[in-house]
């Protein structure tokens, strides 16, 4: 029995094309093995003619690839596809999003030109702004600026602020994450506190969402997330924000933006700059932007990422000093 | 002892409920105790497999102080998040403190064993003695189980996962499945009940009608006794047709005591007609004996016996007398047969009596002209039947003088001594001896048994 197989696979953000010929061990050809051989011989000619095609064709239709990072609800899978196939129809263009658990895994290909935009936090945009090109930002309540929020257990009523947390187990959502990283240590740092001694002990979650867990469920006292998964999983009666408290709110920052690596071509980019800033003026566009929690994309400048800017700037200066290490940001 | 005074009727289907109940509850029981014993070691042997499985995930966990990762591994799915875990695991580093826990309220991450307050004592004291081992253990308390695996990382001992499985969820589930077995206990009991109900009246009514029949036995004719014996081959089947048999010979005897009863009142009826027509002879013959001689008193144109004419007159009349009082006693009494014998009993032997059969047979002994040597020595009333003794005396004089010649000589001498009447007749040749054993005497043989009463004797 002779079995063919074709299939396209992405893995770790890898493109293959794979064509595999499976010779069944009870095929009735083993048995009249010219005959076999004529066929197979055919197969291998008709594969050798129409690989140069086929690969051509594939190339033309490589799609746009779309890294996802826990800026948002990223487990929305039925989500992801009707948006691909939302911006297929209006790129005329494959698109494959590729999702990660942490903002690294998505920072680090996209920086390479393994993928050609990405939904990434203000803090990696401002560590690799000359890397990176602004496509666009979120608009989240009309503005594209979002909080960071520090969440406590509904049992804590005391807490409510950061220094309120000495030697307890913090939780941070990602070292990359601005609103769930960054603002924490920059708060620490401006009161004159050792981030690395406040508490009695951190670690990362790598999800804004499981940030609310670890607190919820008491893994840890307190964590900092971003406000707009926060408020998401609350407009979404997600059971475990029932058990957390915002004890404090950050000032607004820059939304985490939609960025383009360097390395994609500039009509490319443009066409998805305008199919991002076009999805609120389309019926399906606003209902995937409704089920986003936000109202839709605004080109935006690096100028509204300055704050995050001044708060890596502020810490890589100490660290500088400390440690004698030069920082990427510009 | 209740059971004892309750009706088969109830006590059958009752036995067999609670048969049934009992059997059920025992069965129910060993099920249960079974589940629980499988449950406790499926659960130690599923966590530990569990642990085994995770251990090296952890490792590198706590290698690289990953505590969320640790988390997510003993969590389980997401959706284990706000449940309570089936199995409690509490990952601890080589200093003994709590490292990530998928219970971080009751193990906070970051407490030392020892600093552990939310746990009771014995559990706190089980875990202590079960943290950084070499080799995984097993403590068991009165709650829980506790199995300790160690988490090496090049060779060496960088923490332990100790798993801990409460008892109470499997007390649970064996309560549940103990409720659930006595539910479907209830559930079986109320469609057995009616079965037994049925059944128990099924197999007891053949009891019950027979103990109906018996208790009839006693209280109704025997003929009115109806009985139904099962064809059945058990007991009670037995048993009826055997109580069938016994009304049925019981039915036979009274059919024959009627018989019997039937027989003995025709001859009772026979006897007492033979008793009164004997009776009313006796007195016939000396009446007719006496007629005899008043007729040959009157015809003699001069009768010089007047004295017999009139003696065989008185004679007459007291045979009449003797007639109306046999009479009377048939017509007075509603019980024939023991009213007239005890009127005769009461009738006892006296002088005159004797007298009266001397004066009955002394004219025929003179038509032969024999010679009548008369001796009577009863001077006292004697309590024997007197119909009885006149008779024979009659019919021993009577045949006396038949028996002896003319111009022939009769000696007749009746007295008594202590026990006997004694009548000795004698003729010429020879001499009868009559007595008559006053022991020998029994009243309530009545009339037909006279001659049985009277012994010859010869001297």
């Amino acid at each position: 029995m002779l079995k063919c197989q074709r299939g396209t696979e992405y893995h770790h953000m890898r493109y293959s094309h794979t064509v595999a010929i499976v010779l069944g061990p009870k095929s009735r050809f083993a048995t009249t093995p010219t005959i076999t051989l004529a066929i197979l011989t055919l197969f291998l000619l008709f594969n050798l003619i129409a690989s140069p095609v086929k690969a051509e064709s594939l190339s033309q239709s490589k799609p746009i690839r779309i890294g996802i990072t826990p800026v948002i609800l990223n487990e929305k899978t039925q989500f992801l596809h009707e948006w691909a196939t939302y911006l297929e129809a209006h790129l005329a263009q494959p698109v494959a999003f590729v999702q990660q658990d942490s903002y690294g895994k998505i920072t680090t290909p996209l920086l390479k030109g393994e993928l050609d935009f990405a939904w990434i936090c203000g803090y990696p945009y401002v560590q690799h702004q000359r890397l990176l090109d602004l496509i666009a930002i979120p608009l989240y309540k009309g503005k594209p600026r979002y909080q960071s929020y520090l969440i406590v257990s509904n049992l804590d009523i005391k807490t409510h602020s950061l220094l309120d947390l000495k030697d307890t187990v913090f939780a941070y959502s990602d070292p990359n994450s601005n609103s769930g990283y960054l603002y924490a240590q920059y708060s620490l740092k401006k009161a004159n506190k050792n981030p690395e001694s406040f508490f009695k002990q951190t670690f990362f979650t790598w999800q804004h969402k499981n940030t609310v867990e670890a607190v919820a469920i008491g893994l840890a006292q307190a964590g900092i997330i971003d406000g707009y998964i926060w408020e998401t999983m609350k407009k979404q009666h997600h059971p475990l924000i029932a058990k957390t408290r915002v004890a404090h709110k950050s000032v607004t920052f820059a939304f985490p933006p939609v960025v383009a690596s360097n390395n994609v071509a500039s009509h490319l980019r443009n066409k998805l700059q305008h199919v991002l800033l076009s999805m609120d003026k389309e019926t399906q566009g606003r209902r995937l932007l409704k089920q986003l929690n936000i109202e839709g994309f605004t080109p935006g400048t690096a100028q509204l990422f300055d704050d995050i800017l001044k708060m890596h700037l502020f810490i890589e200066n100490r660290e500088l000093k400390t440690e004698n290490r030069e920082h990427v940001a510009p | 002892m209740l059971l004892r005074n309750i009706s088969y009727r109830y006590k059958l289907p009752l036995c067999m409920i609670l048969a049934a109940a009992l059997t059920a509850v025992f069965a129910t029981m060993v099920v249960s105790w079974q589940y629980y014993s499988y449950s406790k070691h499926n659960i130690t042997v599923q966590s530990q497999e569990l642990g085994n499985s995770m251990r090296d995930m952890l490792t590198w966990a706590l290698n690289h102080k990953d505590i969320w990762h640790a988390y997510t591994l003993l969590r389980g799915d997401e959706e284990n998040a706000l449940a309570t875990p089936k199995h409690t695991f509490i990952l601890l580093d080589e200093q003994q403190t709590i490292f990530a826990s998928n219970q971080p309220t009751r193990f906070p991450t970051g407490t030392p064993v020892s600093g552990l307050t939310t746990v009771s004592s014995t559990f706190l004291n089980a875990l202590k003695n079960i943290v950084n081992m070499q080799q995984p253990k097993e403590i068991s308390t009165e709650q829980n189980m506790l199995s300790s695996i160690p988490l090496l990382s090049d060779n060496l001992v960088i923490g332990s996962l100790v798993i801990a499985d409460s008892y109470e969820s499997v007390s649970t589930l064996y309560n549940r499945v103990s409720i659930q077995g006595l539910l479907v206990i209830l559930m079986t009991i109320s469609i057995l009940a009616p079965l037994a109900w049925f059944w128990g009246k099924h197999i007891v009514n053949p009891l019950l009608d027979l103990e109906s029949c018996i208790l009839k036995v006693g209280k109704e004719l025997i003929d009115n006794i109806q009985c139904l014996a099962p064809n059945d081959e058990d007991e009670i089947g037995r048993l009826s047709r055997h109580f069938q048999n016994m009304v049925n010979d019981l039915k036979e005897k009274s059919k024959l005591e009627h018989q019997v009863m039937k027989s003995d009142r025709l001859a009772a009826v026979g006897t007492l007609a033979a008793g009164v027509a004997h009776e009313i002879n006796n007195p016939l013959a000396g009446m007719i004996l006496a007629t005899n001689t008043y007729k040959q008193c009157c015809i003699s144109p001069n009768c010089k016996q007047r004295e017999d004419a009139r003696e065989s007159i008185a004679l007459v009349q007291r045979g009449l007398a003797q007639i109306q009082e046999t009479v009377s006693a048939l017509l007075t009494n509603v019980n024939l047969n023991t009213s007239l014998i005890a009127n005769l009993k009461e009738k006892s032997l006296t002088r005159v009596d004797i007298e009266d059969i001397y004066k009955l047979v002394m004219h025929k002994s003179r038509t032969k002209s024999i010679a009548f040597n008369w001796k009577n020595d009863i001077h006292n009333t004697i309590v024997i039947p007197s119909t009885s003794i006149r008779q024979i005396l009659i019919n021993l004089l009577l045949n006396a003088i038949h028996a002896t010649d003319s111009q022939g000589h009769i000696d007749c001498h009746i007295r008594t001594d202590d026990r006997s009447l004694l009548m000795t007749i004698k003729n010429d040749e020879q001499y009868l001896k009559w007595f008559y054993l006053y022991r020998l005497i029994n009243l309530n043989q009545g009339l037909s048994t006279k001659d049985s009463q009277l012994r010859k004797g010869e001297q």
